[in-house]
C-alpha cells in the first residue's frame, strides 16, 4: 500500500514534466513529418550522385531527418532523469520533509524501490511513449526509412536513469552537497560522452552504461541506509 | 561472503578507478601547463630544426638530416639517396641526387629509378573511416544509384542505397518508398534474409573505375573488399578474408600514370574503363589485416600475401616498370612524428603535449629496402640506420629536455592507453620499447620518492597490514598518480593514543601497536551551508 501511495505521489509531482516531455517529443516529430512531406524532391537531391565528389566518405553521410526528434528524446530523457531525481531526493533534503516521506510502515528499501518505479514510469511517459507514437508517422513518411534508429531512440532512455541515480546519489550524500555534485556529476557526464564516443563501435558502450547503472544504483541503495534523514 | 561486502568492495573499487582517473587528469595538465611555460623559449629552435639546416649542426648531423629527409629514395640494389638542393640549380628547380657517402649521383630531372614510383603504404589515419563519433548516431552511410535529370534540374537519384547497420547489409529504397532489393556478401538478392552480413564497414572510396559511365565505390568491412555499382547492380569482391582475421585498413594510392603500352607489365595497377581523366587512371591497393598484409592485384582472385620479417614501422609496396616488386619500410619513433589524429581524441591530444615534446630527442630511423615476388617471398636489398638529432643542441634545448623528462615519467601507463585507443590496439613492440626507455629511470626514482611518502603518511593510518602492502602495490603501479589516488581515498585526521603515545588513524577503534582502545576523536565544526 506505502509503496503504490509512494508511486502515486511522485507521479502527481512529476505530470507537468511528463507533459511536457511528450509535447515537445510529439511536436518535434510532426514537425519534421510536416518538413519531410513539403520537402520531398529537396531530400532527394542531398543524395544525389552530384555531390559525391570529394574523395571522403563524409559526403557519402547525409543527415538523418530523424535527427531532431533523436535530439528531442535524448535531451527530454536526460532533463526528465534529471528533475525526478531532483523532486524525489533533493527537495525533502532542502525542505526538509523527509520524514513525512518515511513515516509509512515500510522500508527503505521499498522507499527507494517505489521512488525507482516512479521513475521509470516517468521515463516510460514521457519519453518512450510519444517516440512510439511517433515513430511509425515518421518511418512512414522518410525517404529509404532507417528502420534501426528506433531502438537508438529507445537506448537513449538509459541516460534518463543513470542521470537520475547520478542526482539522486549526490542527494543522500553525507559530504557537503557541493562536493558531491562536484563529483559525481561531471563524472556521470564524461563517461556518458566517452559511452557516444565509441556507440556504433562496439558493444562495449552499452556494457559501461549497464554497468554505470548497477554501480550507481547499488550505491544509492547503500547511502539510503547510511544517511542521516 | 554476503551481497553486503561485494556490494561494498564493488563500490570502493569503482571509486579507486575513478580517483585514478581525475589524477591522471590532473597530473596531464600539470605536466602541460609546465610544458607550456618552459617552451617559448624554444619553439623557434625546434621549428628551425624541422625547416633549414643550422650552421650549428656538425657533418655528420647534417649528413643524417639530409638522410631523414631523403624519405626513402632507393635504386634498384638498394642503395639510399636523398635530394639536395643545390645553390646553382635553385632558379631551375633542380636537385642533386646524393648518396649517402656524399657522393653525387645526379640531377633530379635524370628520372631516377626508385625515387618516382608511387608507393602505396599501410597508412592507418588517412582514410581511417569514423562513425559514431557524434551525440546522435546520425551518420547514415547512403548512397545513389544515378540521378535523374528533369530539364535543367537533378531532382535526386532513382534509388538510395542505405547501409544498415544493424544487419550489415544494403537496402535499397525506391523514391515511392519500397524496398527494391538487398545486397549483402552474397551479391545483390531481392529477399532480405538471403543477403549475408558483410561486417563492420572499415573505409569507402568513391572509385575511379568506372561501369556504364558510372562510378563504382570501393566498399570495405572487416570480411571483405568489394566494388559495387548500384545503378548496373553490379558486385565485385575484389578480395575477402577468413573468419580468424580482420581487415583493418586499405590504402588505396591514386596516381600512378602508366602507360597505356606498358600496362600489361603492372599486374598490381587497375585500369580505368571510362575515366573522364585525360590519361588512364590506375591505382593500387594494400589490405593490412590483423595478421598480414596483402596487395590486391588488378584480377581479382590474385593476390599476394606479404611474408614481412616484421610488422614495425610503415610498409609501402611498389611495382617497377620492369614488373618487379618493391617493398619498403620505415622504423622509427612514429609519437615523434604525429600530426594527423582522429576527431575523436583531438581533444585529449590537446593535453597530451608529451608528444609534441618528444620532438626536440633524437630520431633513430632505419630503412629498408625490399623485394617480394609474386608468391609473397621477401628478400631484403639493404638497410640502413641512422639518427636524426634535432637543432635543438643548444642550452636551451638540455634545459627543456632535463627539465619535462622527470614530468613525463610521473605518468607510466597513460601515453600506452591513450595510444591503445587512439590506434585502436595497434601499438606495436617499437613504441613500446619506446616509452620502456623513456620511463625506465625517472619512472624508478619517481617511484622510490612517492612510496616512501605513502608510507610516511600511511604507516600511522593503516587498518591492516595486508591492506596497506596492497596499497603499497598499487602506489608502485601507478607512480605518482597512484600515491594521489592513495592520499585521496585514506586522507583522515590522526589522534594519539593515550597508551602508547603513537599517532594512530581515526578510523581504527584501537591501537595498531598496544591494542588500547582510542578515544573518540573531536565532532567537526558545524556545517554552514547544510545547517542554514
Amino acid at each position: 500500500m506505502g509503496f503504490q501511495t509512494l508511486v502515486y505521489k511522485e507521479l502527481r509531482l512529476m505530470r507537468v514534466w511528463i507533459i511536457l516531455s511528450f509535447l515537445v517529443i510529439f511536436s518535434v516529430g510532426f514537425i519534421e513529418f510536416l518538413y519531410q512531406q513539403f520537402h520531398v524532391t529537396e531530400t532527394w537531391q542531398r543524395y544525389s550522385m552530384h555531390n559525391i565528389e570529394i574523395n571522403r566518405w563524409h559526403s557519402y553521410a547525409q543527415v538523418s531527418m530523424f535527427t531532431g526528434v533523436l535530439i528531442a528524446v535524448a535531451w527530454c530523457s536526460i532533463v526528465l532523469g534529471i528533475i525526478a531525481g531532483f523532486y524525489q531526493f533533493w527537495l525533502p533534503r532542502f525542505l526538509g520533509t523527509w520524514h513525512f516521506e518515511l513515516h509509512r510502515a515500510i522500508t527503505l528499501r521499498t522507499v527507494l524501490l517505489a521512488k525507482m518505479t516512479a521513475t521509470f514510469l516517468v521515463l516510460f511517459l514521457g519519453v518512450v511513449l510519444p517516440w512510439i507514437i511517433v515513430w511509425p508517422i515518421i518511418i512512414k513518411a522518410s525517404i529509404a526509412p532507417p528502420d534501426y534508429l528506433f531502438s537508438s531512440g529507445l537506448w537513449f532512455v538509459t541516460n534518463g536513469i543513470v542521470l537520475f541515480l547520478t542526482v539522486s546519489l549526490c542527494a543522500l550524500s553525507n559530504a557537503k552537497w557541493y562536493s558531491a555534485i562536484n563529483f559525481f556529476v561531471p563524472m556521470t557526464f564524461a563517461l556518458m560522452a566517452l559511452c557516444y564516443n565509441f556507440m556504433e563501435k562496439s558493444e562495449a558502450p552499452y556494457l559501461l552504461m549497464f554497468v554505470l547503472m548497477i554501480a550507481l544504483a547499488l550505491r544509492l541503495h547503500r547511502s539510503m541506509y547510511r544517511y542521516n534523514f | 561472503m554476503n551481497l553486503k561486502i561485494l556490494t561494498r568492495y564493488f563500490n570502493q573499487t569503482i571509486f579507486i578507478i575513478v580517483l585514478l582517473g581525475l589524477a591522471y587528469y590532473g597530473l596531464l595538465l600539470v605536466d602541460s601547463v609546465v610544458y607550456e611555460i618552459g617552451r617559448d623559449n624554444n619553439v623557434e629552435a625546434m621549428v628551425a630544426s624541422r625547416l633549414e639546416y643550422g650552421n650549428q649542426l656538425s657533418d655528420l648531423q647534417k649528413n643524417n638530416n639530409n638522410q631523414f629527409l631523403a624519405k626513402k629514395l632507393f635504386d634498384n640494389n638498394g642503395d639510399i639517396f636523398y635530394w639536395q638542393t643545390h645553390i646553382n640549380h635553385k632558379q631551375e628547380g633542380n636537385r642533386d641526387i646524393v648518396g649517402v657517402n656524399k657522393m653525387k649521383v645526379g640531377y633530379s630531372k635524370a628520372k631516377y629509378p626508385l625515387g618516382y614510383l608511387v608507393w602505396t603504404g599501410d597508412s592507418d589515419n588517412n582514410q581511417q573511416l569514423y562513425y559514431g563519433s557524434s551525440v546522435i548516431p546520425l551518420n547514415e552511410m547512403a548512397f545513389p544509384d544515378h540521378d535523374i535529370i528533369k530539364g535543367d534540374e537533378n531532382i535526386g537519384p532513382h534509388v538510395i542505397w542505405r547501409w544498415h547497420f544493424v544487419r550489415e547489409i544494403f537496402e535499397g529504397f525506391s523514391r515511392d518508398n519500397s524496398a527494391v532489393g538487398y545486397l549483402g556478401l552474397n551479391g545483390f538478392v531481392e529477399d532480405r534474409d538471403k543477403a549475408q552480413p558483410m561486417g563492420m564497414v572499415v573505409d569507402v572510396v568513391k572509385d575511379d573505375v568506372y561501369d556504364d559511365g558510372i562510378v563504382n565505390f570501393l566498399w570495405v568491412t572487416e570480411k571483405c573488399m568489394a566494388r559495387i555499382n548500384f545503378y548496373t547492380k553490379k558486385f565485385y569482391p575484389l578480395f575477402a578474408i577468413d573468419n580468424n582475421d580482420k581487415i583493418k585498413a586499405i590504402t588505396l594510392t591514386k596516381g600512378v600514370y602508366a602507360h597505356e603500352n606498358d600496362m600489361d607489365k603492372y599486374n598490381t595497377v587497375f585500369k580505368s574503363e571510362k575515366g573522364k581523366r585525360r590519361m588512364p587512371f590506375r591505382h593500387q591497393i594494400l589490405v593490412k589485416t590483423d595478421k598480414a598484409h596483402y596487395v590486391i592485384m588488378s584480377k581479382p582472385d590474385q593476390v599476394i600475401k606479404l611474408q614481412l620479417p616484421h610488422r614495425n614501422g610503415h610498409w609501402e609496396v611498389s611495382q617497377h616498370g620492369d614488373g618487379k616488386f618493391y617493398a619498403r619500410c620505415r622504423i622509427q619513433d612514429e609519437a615523434w612524428f604525429r600530426k594527423g589524429m582522429s576527431y575523436n581524441y583531438a581533444m585529449i591530444e590537446r593535453l597530451m603535449i608529451s608528444r609534441r615534446r618528444l620532438r626536440t630527442a633524437p630520431l633513430h630511423i632505419s630503412d629498408e629496402i625490399y623485394t617480394f615476388d609474386a608468391t609473397g617471398k621477401i628478400t631484403l636489398l639493404n638497410r640502413y640506420a641512422h639518427t636524426y638529432y634535432p637543432k635543438g643542441t643548444d642550452k636551451q634545448y638540455y634545459r627543456i629536455k632535463h627539465a619535462t623528462r622527470p614530468l613525463i615519467a610521473y605518468l607510466p601507463g597513460v601515453d600506452q592507453l591513450m595510444w591503445y585507443f587512439e590506434k585502436g590496439q595497434r601499438g606495436n613492440g617499437l613504441h613500446k620499447t619506446l616509452y620502456a626507455k623513456m620511463f625506465s629511470r625517472w619512472s624508478i626514482f619517481n617511484t622510490c620518492w612517492v612510496l616512501g611518502l605513502v608510507i610516511w603518511y600511511g604507516h600511522k593510518r593503516k587498518q591492516t597490514m595486508v591492506g596497506f602492502i596492497g596499497w603499497l602495490l598499487f602506489v608502485a603501479c601507478f607512480n605518482l598518480a597512484g600515491g594521489i589516488t592513495y592520499w585521496l581515498a585514506n586522507k583522515q585526521p590522526i589522534i594519539k593514543c593515550q597508551a602508547c603515545g603513537k599517532q594512530r588513524g581515526i578510523n581504527t577503534n584501537a591501537c595498531n601497536h598496544c591494542k588500547a582502545p582510542l578515544a573518540k576523536p573531536m565532532l567537526r565544526p558545524a556545517d554552514l551551508l547544510l545547517s542554514a
